[in-house]
């Protein structure tokens, strides 16, 4: 009976945490570039009470043993990059990534984070930059007199400048690929940074060797589609009610053995 | 008199058992790939030995069913339609599972998520993780772009019941049960949901409980008659 309690408190307890994966996926539906996460789940040990193929008292052979499980756990959370709808702005510096890779984004110490999140600004000295102020890696100068800036699919960086109608190139945007993006440490402010298991970044030029094309006054959005979030939110809920409902059982059978003694 | 309130006794651990099972069942409802376990009661020592007294004892079968495949747009989620398992390199041999939650490690290996290395049949090339998109056909067949790589490993065995339940979800199989060629297809970018449904369970559950309460009644019933005979005396 402890042991049934136990195994549905494992139960609850990753239900919980799908939920709150579930609540963070639901509150980043608007988030810019934002990927959602999922919770691996997974069975905890089992312990063989008796084994399957040993022989019985009759010299009989117990064809299937007796294995009883002890729950499940949440083993691990994964990020799903799958690609989110790209939703027209206008802006000329919103730029989205259409297939795989991300923006390499120099924080200023030495270190670099990755971003699906497109949404580039200028600073003071026409560097491009993430919302947050961080510099775009290679940084790309569009110089203050530009009247127009073009981003091609391929990442080349062209402004037109007063009096000149032919467009010059200020720069290369490149974009990184990782073995197992899934194994990208989320950061929080829409960054990633690389881990051992997502392996060491491969800078590409966007369209080449599997890198996706940017598009200029798109971003990306969330991937998290509301109605499966929600479906999978009602889902976990009863889960989490029937493992409880297990408990209240296994409550009730000790209830009735102490009750055999009086 | 003794052997009613042992039988008693023994209904009573053989229905606590299942409610244990019940509760793995349970508490496993959104486990990639769980298998669900299913419980019957027997009075097998009777049947051969008749003095004996009337134990039962549980016994627990894997269901094997074929659990819902939810496709998620990952390209290195696989899940099997039909009979079979992918067979994964353990630390001391090899490992049977039907969770296909595999990635990509900067090697190029297809590893799964205890970050143990999926077994090929054959093998004549590996990916190049900054290469093209992968695809992996219906046989398990591994294709970069246009280029075979080769075919994953999945097998069936004639007994999948004599397999060993191991930890996160992996199988292990006796010496004697030799694996052969499946008949599962393998779908990429899917993972197969647990097959365990809470309302089939919940029933199984209350049926236990009552059961259990059954049988103990039964043994206050035997206790309340000891009781009047040693008063007797």
């Amino acid at each position: 009976m402890i042991r049934a309690m136990r195994t549905a408190a494992t139960g609850m307890l990753t239900q919980q945490l799908n939920v709150d994966a579930i609540a963070n996926n639901i509150a980043n539906v608007n988030t810019t570039g934002f990927k959602k996460d999922r919770m691996n789940i997974r069975a905890l040990f089992y312990s063989t009470l008796k084994e399957p193929g040993a022989p019985s008292a009759g010299n009989q052979m117990i064809p299937t043993g007796l294995q009883v499980g002890s729950g499940s756990e949440v083993s691990s959370s994964v990020k799903l990059f799958a690609q989110g709808d790209l939703e027209p702005t206008g802006g000329p510096l919103d730029i989205a990534i259409s297939g795989e890779g991300f923006f390499k984004i120099n924080m200023g110490t030495g270190e670099f984070r990755y971003t699906r999140d497109g949404s580039f600004r200028q600073d003071g000295n026409g560097d491009l930059v993430t919302v947050d102020g961080y510099k775009l890696e290679p940084a790309i100068n569009v110089p203050p007199d530009a009247t127009e800036v073009i981003v091609g699919q391929d990442g080349k960086v062209l402004v037109t400048k007063p009096g000149n109608s032919t467009p010059q190139q200020v720069g290369q945007i490149r974009i990184s690929r990782f073995a197992n993006s899934s194994g990208l440490k989320a950061q929080g402010d829409n960054l990633f940074s690389p881990t051992a298991s997502s392996g060491a970044p491969t800078d590409l030029t966007p369209t080449q060797s599997g890198a996706g094309l940017l598009k200029q006054k798109f971003r990306e959005r969330s991937n998290v589609l509301v109605v499966d979030e929600l479906i999978e939110l009602i889902q976990a809920q009863r889960n989490y009610e029937v493992n409880s409902r297990t408990i209240r059982v296994a409550d009730e059978m000790l209830q009735q053995i102490s009750n055999l003694v009086r | 008199m003794s052997k009613g309130i042992h039988s008693a006794a023994s209904a009573m651990q053989v229905h606590a058992r299942r409610v244990e099972i019940i509760a793995d069942n349970l508490a496993n409802l959104s486990t990639t790939a769980f298998k669900r376990r299913t419980t019957s009661v027997g009075a097998f020592e009777h049947k051969l030995d008749p003095h004996k007294d009337h134990a039962l004892r549980t016994t627990a079968r894997q269901d094997f069913d074929q659990g819902v495949i939810v496709t998620n747009g990952e390209p290195y989620n696989l899940a099997l339609d039909g009979k079979g398992f992918f067979a994964v390199e353990g630390k001391d041999g090899e490992l049977y599972t039907r969770n296909g939650n595999f990635r990509l490690d900067e090697a190029g290996e297809i590893r799964t998520a205890e970050n143990l290395l999926v077994a090929w049949e054959s093998k004549s090339g590996s990916i190049d993780p900054a290469g093209a998109a992968v695809s992996i056909g219906r046989d398990g067949s591994v294709k970069q772009g246009s280029e075979p790589l080769g075919r994953l490993r999945v097998v069936d065995f004639d007994e999948p019941q004599r397999l060993h339940m191991v930890e996160g979800g992996y199988f292990r199989a006796p010496e004697e049960l030799v694996p052969g060629p499946a008949l599962a297809e393998v779908k990429q970018s899917a993972l197969e949901s647990s097959n365990s449904n809470a309302v089939r369970e919940v029933i199984e559950l209350v049926e236990a409980q009552r059961a259990f309460e059954l049988a103990s009644s039964v043994l206050s019933q035997h206790d309340q008659s000891y009781r009047r005979l040693t008063r007797q005396i």
